[in-house]
């Protein structure tokens, strides 16, 4: 059932706004989506994302969990797959390779002996033009 | 088939790619070096946003599929899920690469 109360939109206005923000790191680092090659950003995200749902899909057919009552659209993708969590484990996947590239960026730029030095701050997702053009 | 038992076989299938696509892309301590920290702070974030999830009724546990070992009132066997995103994620976005250089930036 489908009850159309503002509460129902609170988990799912809630990751819109985390999506958002990925987006926005992503497009100042040039990480994944933004990165000299988006498609291989999406397909990465697409096959971790199909990952974890079939992950779920086991789980809930198994009986391990099952959607709760609280907060959500009741849009469901399969019985109690919530519509939600589609956005939350694209979310959660797109997280994870931003901080990953962040943290590899990191060491990189602390690693000795680079031709760039290191710079202060170095974990902030600062664009350089002259590296990404490599 | 328990909880725990379904997460162990997605965290083996993940370590292996991991493995894997270290081995053939020649990954070196710098990859795992951030992994590993992935790994924890996705785990730290994960019993916190897990706990307020549970907290706010978004999903339901079945108690007799569970070891019954909670951090906070996230399950343990929830924090496979942090541990495989942080194997399998960045493999495969290197796998997905046409190149053998999966210490550079990008």
């Amino acid at each position: 059932m489908i009850a159309l109360h503002w509460t129902s939109f609170v988990y799912l206005a809630l990751l819109l706004g985390a999506l958002a923000s990925m987006a926005l790191v992503d497009r100042r680092g040039r990480l994944l989506l933004w990165s000299a090659r988006p498609g291989r950003g999406a397909a990465v995200l697409t096959v971790g994302t199909l990952v974890f749902l079939g992950w779920d899909l086991v789980a809930i057919a198994e009986g391990f969990y099952s959607r709760g009552g609280a907060a959500m659209t009741g849009v469901e993708l399969a019985p109690h797959l919530p519509l939600e969590e589609l956005f939350f484990v694209v979310f959660l996947c797109w997280f994870t390779l931003l901080l990953h590239g962040l943290l590899r960026r990191a060491s990189g730029r602390r690693r000795p002996g680079r031709k760039e030095p290191a710079r202060r701050g170095a974990l902030r997702a600062v664009p350089d033009p002259a590296r990404e053009a490599r | 088939m328990t909880y725990a038992g379904l997460a162990a076989v997605v965290v083996a299938g993940a370590l292996v790619v991991a493995l894997v696509v270290a081995r053939v892309r020649r990954l070196g301590p710098r990859w795992w070096a951030a992994t590993a920290v992935a790994a924890v702070v996705l785990m730290v974030l994960t019993v916190v946003f897990d706990s307020l999830m549970i907290a706010a009724d978004l999903f339901r546990y079945d108690d007799a599929a569970l070891l019954g070992v909670r951090v906070w009132l996230t399950p343990v066997e929830d924090l496979a899920w942090p541990v495989v995103a942080a194997l399998l994620l960045p493999a495969l976005w290197v796998l997905a690469g046409d190149d053998d250089r999966g210490e550079a930036d990008a």
